[in-house]
């Protein structure tokens, strides 16, 4: 068999597939007419097509109460030769929908593509697209938008009681401002929280404002709700809910998160793999070659804060490497950074806390007279090299 | 003949039997390989009763089996959202822009991931291809990456900083959610720290955990940049402690200097605030040439603003990781400057490596609720339950009774919706934000269990799927008064029936001009049906559909 001709012959099948492939997804290529339109090349007065044009591509409806709807129409004129069909490709939010005039629009004439748009989004600023089909080859797609900013009968600023970190003994307060845009005398008749288990840890405090200690301008009227914890909280993370009952019409009852961790003088702090509720740093897989490390930090406030020392009692396993840093003053105390380290180069370990293996531990020592000792556990699996699951 | 000759006859033979059979053997031996290895998802048991009377058949939404098996969407998505970056030849730099994140590791929208946008694996493949074709990008996020407060909105937020420095930001502002959170410990453990703030400092300004204001150089052209957290965002701060903060424009009159002495070809100004407050910083400040709104309009327009009183361009980002803004930047020839709003639709496939974080991701989550045998570690203690019911018994203790009742309820979605998160790749059955709608007894707002709700598929296996008490509520008083586990008055009997009763009302909906705000039953489907995850739900249409049909009433 001779090669040549056989190649000639695969080239030749193999150039046809593609090229039928080719045109089977880009489609035909332009007449000289619809590229000299492309181009702008011949005047519109010479052209034979529909010629799209729009008042404008935008429309601002400007400030919008949520819920409720509005319309716009955008003007649509063919100053084309021939008709100008539009089609519906579609919206960025089913929030948008929108209605073609019903039959293509004759040369010389317009019509309205109408839009309607529910501010169904939270409160703040807005924008959708409406995407339309036409038959202009130079216009075969647009985009018109509308725009505009989504208010609410009522608003809360800041959105949540938000306490950080919150020590035992530490008596603080957070504001929360609710507020009416429409009302210029609303009133808050009640204020509890939202759990029967902790009715007395914190106190609710109501105090009408005037309209210029209100933060947002826009608001008719408003209250100032106060909340301060009672007692020490116990350690761990706070996520309550204040109900709010108003006379706000369409904001008759809602809730208010109060969020923050109440921690003791020390108390460790690190990145996503650090976990409050259970006291842990989870390290996940781990390499045996590379190892891992994560940095936390010990973070100390009150009246033990000077002169404290940390030291690591206990490690388990012993292969742990730990590391602590200077201590460094803060606005509010001190911290203490504190690296854990697994090393490279140990074998397959699982320390993960699950049925599997216990989970690591580490303890450390202090001369603080309350909190002599911390532990905390260190998660993670260690992986032979060549193994990924 | 000789084996010669015969060599020679066979050998357009074996050229196509290895042109085309090995590729197919491959295919078939590696692909077959990748299925073994996959896991089995673990089995959902619906009970005997349910066994015996119904078959619950796990449906996974078909865009996405088709997707997720890297088959053809029925979606064009260049179709749907348009082409990019048309007629645009290699830019000298492109500077790309996200911001507003809200929490969306993965795409949002309508369901179904043809209609979805967002999501980092396709925001890697972006990112990849451009740089494939040879363009510099320096990438820059407004801020904003979570939305919400706790456990696993830390973890979020770690995740996501992984994400955007794997995939090379230079820049990363932060909004006041993001601080609420131990942003100090998270930049502890960046590297590299492309955390930017001119007016938050973590510990201090000088502390090392963030920069006031950076300099990159691509491809020759230098392009400063710096970022600030607007007024809201500084008065929700107040109360954070270990944050030192100026305002805004303090802030940036102090750090202008440097770059202007650092003589940019490009300055970038990034606000995590609304393009008002934008807008008037960047009349303060017309040197930057563009000004990032990190809190601006849910998606990017289609040309930018010029702001008139700077004459700088304003870029919006969108919000939940929608959509990417590219400019691109030519030296030579006319425009200098090129703008594209990007949608993250899939036309960009799912990059690896970002697929790998979301598995380490949701490993992460696994282990916690593993380790602790509940979600505690995740959600903090459960709520109290609901003032009515006395607690949960699972759907499968209604069927004696309502057997018409739960068998629509078998052949609807609802019945599936735990199936579902457990046959994702990769599975989702240990994250509270997507439980809280696909089990039974989790408040699907707080994304966190009620006392005694689902706890895992091996604990609560009937309190699996999206169940009647859901809907209904807790339903044990009623159960037991039935069954005579109780001694239950005549009257008692009747209040535990009429606290579980649902009525529709007139004209019951969320459309407009329907009747929401006396519809207990609108609002209870709304709680799961919300703008995020169903922003298509029209109550009146789903109610009364024929195809898997929810809408059922009474006693058999």
């Amino acid at each position: 068999m001779r090669a040549v001709p056989v190649a000639i012959v695969s080239i030749l099948i193999g150039a046809g597939v593609g090229a039928a492939s080719a045109y089977w997804s880009v489609g035909f290529p332009n007449s000289e007419a619809d590229i000299a339109a492309l181009r702008d090349d011949v005047p519109a007065a010479e052209l034979n097509f529909p010629k799209f044009e729009v008042d404008s591509m935008t429309y601002d409806f400007g400030a919008m109460q949520r819920g409720t709807t509005k319309e716009h129409a955008f003007k649509v004129t063919n100053n084309g030769t021939k008709p100008l069909v539009l089609e519906n490709l579609g919206t960025t939010c089913k929030c948008t929908a929108f209605k073609l005039p019903p039959k293509p629009i004759l040369p010389g004439e317009s019509g309205d593509v109408e839009l309607t748009w529910i501010a169904k989004s939270l409160p703040g600023q807005f924008r959708q697209t409406a995407t339309l089909g036409t038959s202009d080859p130079r216009s075969r797609r647009v985009e018109l938008t509308v725009e505009g900013v989504v208010t609410d009968v009522s608003g809360v600023e800041p959105k949540e009681w938000f306490f950080d970190k919150l020590h035992p003994g530490e008596q603080r307060t957070e504001s929360v401002y609710v507020m009416s845009y429409n009302d210029d005398d609303m009133e808050i008749l009640s204020a509890e929280l939202d759990s029967d288990d902790v009715g007395d840890e914190f106190q609710v405090d109501l105090t009408k404002v005037t309209k210029d200690e209100l933060p947002d301008a826009k608001a008719k009227s408003g209250y100032r709700v106060d909340v301060t914890p009672n007692k020490s909280l116990a350690l761990g993370p706070i996520q309550q809910w204040v109900v709010l009952k108003t006379t706000i019409e369409g904001a008759e009852e809602f809730s208010v998160p109060i969020h923050g961790t109440a921690v003791g003088d020390i108390e460790i702090r690190g990145p996503s793999a650090w976990n409050d509720v259970i006291g842990a740093v989870h390290m996940g897989d781990i390499q045996s070659a590379d190892g891992a490390q994560v940095r936390l930090f010990l973070s100390i406030k009150g009246d033990h804060t000077e002169g404290i020392v940390f030291d690591v009692a206990e490690k388990d396993p012993e292969s742990l490497e730990i590391e602590l840093g200077e201590l460094k003053s803060t606005r509010s105390g001190a911290m203490v950074p504190l690296t854990v380290r697994v090393p490279k180069g140990l074998p397959a370990a699982i320390r993960n806390g699950t049925g599997q293996g216990e989970a690591g531990r580490v303890v450390l020592k202090t001369n603080h007279p309350l909190n002599p000792e911390i532990s905390f556990g260190v998660r993670y699996v260690i992986k032979k090299p060549g193994v990924t699951r | 003949m000789t084996m010669h000759h015969v060599g020679r006859r066979s050998r357009p033979l074996m050229f196509g039997l290895l042109v085309f059979f090995v590729p197919m053997w491959a295919t078939l031996v590696i692909g077959s390989r990748a299925a073994s290895e996959s896991p089995e998802p673990p089995k959902i048991h619906v009970g005997p009763r349910f066994e015996a009377r119904f078959v619950a058949k796990p449906r996974i939404p078909v865009s996405g089996i088709r997707l997720a098996a890297g088959g053809t969407p029925q979606v064009d998505p260049i179709e749907a959202n348009g082409p990019i970056f048309v007629e645009w030849p290699k830019p000298d730099l492109a500077l790309m822009f996200t911001g507003e994140q809200m929490g969306f590791l993965e795409p949002c929208g309508c369901a179904g991931l043809e209609n979805q946008k967002g999501g980092f694996k396709r925001r890697m493949t972006l990112m990849k291809e451009l740089r494939g074709l040879g363009w510099p990008i320096i990438a820059m996020d407004a801020g904003g990456l979570v939305r919400r407060y706790g456990p696993q909105a830390q973890i979020k937020l770690g995740r996501s900083l992984e994400g955007l420095v794997e995939m090379g930001y230079e820049a990363i502002g932060f909004g006041d959610k993001d601080l609420r959170l131990d942003m100090l410990s998270e930049a502890a453990n960046l590297d590299p720290n492309p955390l930017l703030s001119a007016n938050v400092g973590l510990v201090d300004f000088d502390a090392g955990f963030s920069r006031r204001y950076h300099v990159v150089e691509e491809n020759d052209i230098k392009v400063g940049m710096t970022a600030v957290l607007g007024e809201e965002g500084l008065a929700a701060a107040k109360s954070m402690r270990d944050l030192v903060t100026l305002p805004a424009e303090q802030a940036i009159a102090e750090v202008l200097p440097e770059l202007e002495a650092a003589k940019c070809d490009e300055l970038v100004l990034l606000v995590y605030g609304d393009v008002d407050e934008a807008k008037d910083l960047s009349a303060k400040f017309p040197k930057f040439r563009w000004v990032v709104a990190g809190t601006g309009g849910d998606e990017p327009p289609i040309q930018p603003e010029q702001i008139a009183e700077s004459g700088a361009t304003l870029i919006e980002v969108g919000h939940k990781g929608m959509y990417a803004v590219v400019v691109g930047i030519y030296e030579q020839g006319s425009p200098k400057y090129r703008y594209q709003k990007v949608p993250m639709d899939h036309r960009f496939e799912d990059a690896p490596e970002m697929k790998q974080l979301l598995v380490r991701y949701q490993d992460q989550l696994k282990t916690l609720v593993t380790a602790a045998g509940s979600f505690e570690p995740l959600t903090g203690k459960p709520m109290r339950l609901p003032k009515q019911g006395g607690g949960w018994v699972g759907s499968e203790a209604c069927a004696d009774c309502h057997s018409t009742a739960c068998e629509i309820f078998m052949h609807s979605p609802h019945a599936h919706a735990t199936t579902t998160l457990v046959e994702l790749d990769p599975p989702r059955h240990f994250d509270p934000e997507c439980l809280s709608c696909h089990v039974t007894g989790w408040n699907p707002q707080a994304y966190a269990p009620y006392v005694g709700g689902y706890e895992s598929l091996e604990k609560t296996p009937h309190l699996t799927m999206q169940g009647c008490e859901n809907c209904h509520g807790p339903a044990k008083n009623h159960y037991d008064a039935e069954m005579g586990n109780i001694d239950a008055t005549d009257e008692q009997i009747e209040r535990f029936r009429a606290d579980l009763r649902m009525e529709i009302v007139e004209n019951e909906g969320n459309m407009e001009g329907q009747n929401f705000k006396g519809g207990k039953v609108v609002q209870n489907c709304m709680e799961c049906h919300d703008l995020d995850n169903s922003p298509d739900f029209d109550f009146q249409e789903y109610w009364e559909r024929e195809e898997e049909p929810v809408k059922h009433y009474g006693m058999d």
